[in-house]
């Protein structure tokens, strides 16, 4: 499954396999996607964001799938919607289940390679399910498979015809731990191989297992981009809210607040405090130690906003796209 | 190769087995009724063109055509699977045009056998055989384009394309040569009509017109669909 030759290289301009610019879309006057611009190179760049953030529709309008309503997409410097051959560098898992009715995984995977105009069809889908570790010969269809293995029959048949520019949309749903660490084995792969492997998620440790450039979408905006490592320290540098129980609330509020550790506090009833920190580190260091110091028992330290959709909301508020990188 | 796939693709996807056996059942059914008919007395040639028309012209072709034809773009449509025939480096028109194929490949048949059969029960005449194989090969092609396109256009395909059969082919179009021009219906029974030499009711052209209309219709909806296929999102 080796990669055919970018279209720039024919041309000799180098235009990037992917480009999305200034691109906006809606549904009857909601919007889903809003001015977002950003180029994605080879290797592995996943795109994270809540669930109805825009990730999807991003996706589709990065394969031709949809059209945007303001802004441009661009793929080797192809508009998809315009010229269906640059069609032959993109393989797309998409997030639906459904495939064929009664079509076993050979003959699904085959069909994608025939109208890719793959020479040997046969062997080519035979390959393709091998290198998800799937039977080629398996003679059940597709739909009574486990929802792990059509996901990896759906990403066969994105694989068939070795394209440049794999594009997935949440590929890790519903997938045991094992399938898991296999199929991120396998998209690292692709993009160590040269490809420009796109995987959208909204699970933050699934992103960080990719290792790799992140693309942060909130309400339809790139919230941030850059190395997964960066974000994570903006996220982990943000203010965070955390509930603290102890049977010496106050003394042992006071005490964090004195040394520094928590920049404010609320009670919350007799035994709670809600503490806003600064540095979290520097929080998990005190914390213990001065209760000790006091005499207080800890009966809770619980984050009320490492969630997802607070860290995201935290980002939306931050400095604009680009800032990370 | 790519139409050929696209085509065994749809063909397989709308084909189910309860489908077919409904309507294996509803041919039946129509055979039954038109051997009941042939112990009437009176015109066999007028009794068997208006067992063709009522029954192959004005339910079998129209109701297999909306079923299959709806189903061959709007079931994968529905269920996401169309992705997997769209984003491909082919011209979208085949997609159209396979579906087109696929509904056609078997509404005629489905259509035809039964209808002819059941004509035959009640003349054999040349003209009454010829006028129901052409006449009801016309409804059902021209319906099947009709329906893909329905169903590639519309959400709840089967509920609008049951409406545009009730209101507009059983109702509007019954309100003159003008409106009847645009009915798939009036040019398959002007067809079946000039053929076995009989007035049947909406026979408003000659047969040249009837079969240039059909076969216009038919070409103009299989173009709206592949020009549809360019514009269209796909989710």
């Amino acid at each position: 499954m080796s990669g055919p030759a970018p279209v720039a290289a024919a041309t000799g301009a180098t235009p990037p396999p992917v480009l999305v610019h200034e691109v906006s879309k809606w549904f009857k006057g909601v919007v889903a996607v809003s001015d977002v611009s950003f180029r994605i190179e080879a290797g592995v760049t996943a795109l994270l964001g809540p669930n109805g953030a825009g990730k999807s529709t991003l996706l589709r309008m990065l394969c031709g799938l949809a059209a945007p309503d303001l802004g441009a997409v661009r793929l080797f410097g192809i508009d998809p919607r315009q010229d269906t051959s640059v069609l032959r560098y993109v393989g797309l898992v998409p997030q639906q289940e459904a495939t064929f009715p009664r079509m076993r995984a050979q003959e699904f995977v085959r069909l994608a390679a025939v109208l890719h105009r793959v020479e040997s069809p046969d062997d080519a889908a035979r390959a393709a399910l091998a290198a998800v570790e799937l039977d080629p010969d398996d003679r059940r269809p597709v739909d009574t498979y486990s929802k792990g293995m059509r996901q990896r029959v759906k990403l066969a048949q994105a694989l068939v015809h070795g394209p440049s520019i794999i594009v997935a949309d949440e590929p890790l749903n519903g997938l045991d731990p094992r399938q898991r660490v296999r199929l991120i084995e396998i998209f690292q792969q692709l993009g160590a191989e040269g490809r420009c492997v796109v995987v959208s998620s909204h699970v933050l440790d699934e992103v960080e297992r990719f290792g790799s450039r992140v693309l942060v979408v909130a309400q339809g905006r790139l919230a941030a981009e850059g190395d997964f490592r960066a974000i994570r320290e903006l996220m982990d540098d943000r203010p965070h809210v955390i509930r603290l129980r102890s049977d010496a609330v106050r003394a042992l509020a006071a005490a964090l607040l004195a040394n520094g550790a928590v920049s404010g506090a609320r009670l919350v009833g007799d035994d709670a405090v809600e503490l806003q920190i600064h540095d979290v580190a520097r929080f998990r260091a005190w914390v213990a130690p001065t209760a000790r110091e006091l005499g207080a028992g800890l009966h809770e330290v619980l984050p009320l906003d490492d969630d997802l959709e607070s860290v995201f909301r935290y980002l939306v508020g931050a400095p604009g796209p680009g800032g990370v990188s | 190769m790519t139409l050929a796939a696209l085509y065994r693709t749809i063909l397989r996807g709308c084909t189910s087995r309860a489908r077919l056996v409904g309507f294996g059942a509803v041919a039946l059914v129509g055979i039954g009724v038109a051997a009941l008919l042939g112990s009437a007395g009176g015109d066999p040639v007028g009794r068997s063109a208006g067992f063709v028309d009522w029954f192959g012209l004005s339910l079998v072709a129209p109701v297999a055509a909306l079923v299959f034809g709806t189903a061959s773009l709007g079931d994968p449509i529905e269920d996401g699977t169309y992705v997997y025939l769209w984003l491909r480096p082919l011209p979208r028109w085949q997609i159209s045009v396979a579906a087109y194929l696929a509904t056609a490949s078997v509404v005629v048949p489905l259509a035809v056998v039964p209808t002819v059969v059941g004509a035959g029960l009640l003349d054999r005449s040349p003209e009454v055989l010829v006028g129901a194989v052409v006449s009801t090969t016309m409804a059902a092609g021209a319906y099947s384009a009709v329906f893909v396109l329905f169903g590639q256009v519309t959400s709840r395909a089967l509920v609008w394309g049951a409406a545009y059969l009730l209101v507009f082919e059983q109702f509007v179009a019954r309100g003159g040569s003008g409106l009847g021009f645009l009915s798939v219906h009036s040019h398959a029974v002007s067809f079946l009509a000039r053929t076995v030499d009989r007035r049947i009711n909406l026979d408003y052209f000659s047969r040249p017109t009837a079969l240039v209309v059909t076969a216009a219709m038919v070409a103009v909806m299989v173009g709206w669909s592949a020009r549809r296929q360019s514009s269209m999102d796909v989710a």
